[in-house]
């Protein structure tokens, strides 16, 4: 065992197994894993259209709330000293924000009816935003060890600027499709924006991450 | 001058812990209360005996440099000239003793002035090398965020009772020194006197300055405040063994530039060094001048009794 290694075991045996620290952490693993688990669910309703899975998305939703409850929750009753608190809300929040997105394309996707020609990009969307949460969630376990997030961060901004590629032929795809009516089209745009918005999200929440390791340091 | 003194440097020691929110105004307080008695209970003796061997005092001159320190850091103050209770202090023993006819020590003058040189220098070099070690010991070597959350915790709180011991025996001796050197007191019960004083200081008067100079100066990180402590602290205890009462607000300053030169030398603004140049030459005169004053004032008075004047 290094020197190290024994170091930090001491150190956390004097801190106690279930601090409110480590609940804080442990939540924001969670809601990480929730996120990952909503955009695969995702994936799989923009192939399949397998529309049952819309419930699905907006129940992790809703447990992705309840955890980040607690997360404040803990951080306002005093975990973590307060320098480190305002990095730690902003992280949770942003990442709720993504969950939140997430169950909004879901929405859309109930309204509008995705035309042929669009399906394979937002898929392809789905899959590399489904790969960025899965990074974050490896970014994120990669900091609790006090490790270097640069390989995390910069596969994150280079799926974010295929998305972006992605992105810009389904809006220039969206110029030759007709619609019936004002509100299909409202949801076919609405749809199209949240589906990339997800990935700006993330995005801005591993810059978030990688701030806090900095600051400590 | 206790109170005073108690009620603007406590700010020093746990200014920044308070202002953030890491530790309780009142358990702040209470902790600098305790240790400051302590320290000077226990080792205000050192720099005690330096003031009063500086130049020997009657009960009323001593009365008239307090009142002349007293006023001279309020005055410089309100101008917001860096001001030290010790250079003040200094100052208007000399002017005193140089009316009276009583000659004062030089060699222990220079000796002083000396430590007030080398003060913000001893922050600096503290600062810069309790960065290096402890950055080497700990923040490289802990990864984990909760770890290192419980290392911030408790190093602000053990630093800042340092501090506060440290700020009990070094800075006692401005307070009551000058009453051992006309022989009201001797030099227990002066620590006693001195170190309660402050502590009432800190008790009652000091939550205004803790936010202000916690908020007011450049935000630091949670390591580089607890460095800043503990290079203060480490600095007026060095002096305190030293015998001379110093400033821990230079010390600060002192630390706070190390603490930038560690991380990068382009940061050190050399404007704030003329200021504390200024304090030193500003200080001991204006309070010197003060204290003349106030002897010729007291000199005009046909009532009181021979003995007062020697």
């Amino acid at each position: 065992m290094s020197k190290k290694h024994g170091l930090e075991i001491m150190l956390k045996r004097l801190l106690g197994k279930d601090s409110r620290e480590e609940r804080v952490v442990d939540g924001i693993r969670n809601h990480l894993r929730l996120l990952y688990d909503q955009c695969c669910l995702l994936v799989k309703l923009l192939k399949d259209e397998d529309v049952v899975l819309i419930e699905r998305i907006m129940d992790i939703e809703r447990e992705g709330d309840i955890i980040r409850r607690r997360v404040f929750s803990e951080l306002f009753e005093g975990a973590f000293i307060p320098y480190m608190r305002p990095h730690l809300y902003r992280f949770v929040e942003m990442c709720d924000r993504a969950m939140d997105t997430v169950e909004d394309v879901a929405k859309y996707y109930e309204l509008a009816q995705v035309p042929s020609n669009l399906k394979e990009p937002a898929v392809s969307i789905a899959e590399m935003t489904s790969s960025m949460a899965e990074l974050l969630l490896i970014a994120y376990d990669t900091f609790q060890k006090g490790k270097d997030l640069r390989d995390q961060m910069l596969a994150i901004r280079v799926y974010e600027k295929r998305i972006d590629d992605v992105d810009h032929t389904i809006r220039l795809e969206m110029k030759n499709i007709s619609v019936t009516s004002f509100w299909e089209g409202w949801w076919l745009g609405e749809l199209c924006r949240s589906l990339s918005l997800v990935s700006d999200i993330i995005e801005d929440a591993m810059d978030v991450l990688s701030l806090i390791q900095v600051s400590l340091r | 001058m206790g109170w005073g003194l108690g009620a603007n440097d406590s700010a020093n020691i746990f200014g920044t812990g308070v202002a953030s929110g890491l530790i309780r105004y009142r358990t702040a307080v209470l902790v600098t209360a305790i240790f400051v008695i302590l320290g000077a209970m226990l080792e205000g003796r050192k720099c005690i005996t330096t003031i009063s061997d500086l130049t020997s005092l009657s009960p009323l001159f001593s009365f008239i440099c307090l009142i002349a320190a007293a006023l001279t850091i309020a005055v410089l103050t309100f101008y917001a000239i860096p001001a030290s209770t010790s250079q003040a202090i200094v100052g208007s023993l000399m002017g005193i003793a140089l009316q009276s006819g009583h000659h004062p020590d030089y060699r222990l003058l220079i000796k002083i002035v000396i430590c007030w040189i080398c003060t913000p220098i001893g922050g600096i070099i503290f600062s810069v090398l309790l960065f290096r070690i402890l950055k080497l010991l700990f923040l490289d070597r802990v990864k984990s965020v909760t770890i290192l959350n419980l290392l911030f915790t408790f190093g602000i709180l053990i630093t800042g009772t340092y501090g506060a011991y440290a700020l009990g025996a070094n800075n006692v001796a401005n307070v009551t020194g000058v009453y051992v050197a006309s022989g009201i007191l001797l030099p227990f019960h002066a620590a006693l006197i001195g170190g309660l004083s402050i502590a009432i200081g800190v008790l009652t008067y000091s939550k205004k300055t803790m936010m202000t100079v916690g908020k007011g100066i450049v935000p630091l990180d949670p390591f580089s405040a607890m460095i800043t402590v503990f290079s203060e602290a480490l600095t007026l205890h060095v002096f305190t063994q030293v015998g001379v009462p110093v400033s821990s607000s230079q010390a600060v300053v002192g630390a706070v530039v190390g603490i930038g030169f560690a991380r990068d030398y382009r940061t050190i603004n050399y404007r704030m060094f003329g200021k504390i140049a200024i304090g030193w030459i500003c200080t001991p005169l204006a309070a010197g001048l003060l204290a003349l004053s106030l002897l010729f004032a007291v000199r005009q008075l046909p009532e009181l009794p021979y003995y007062c004047f020697f």
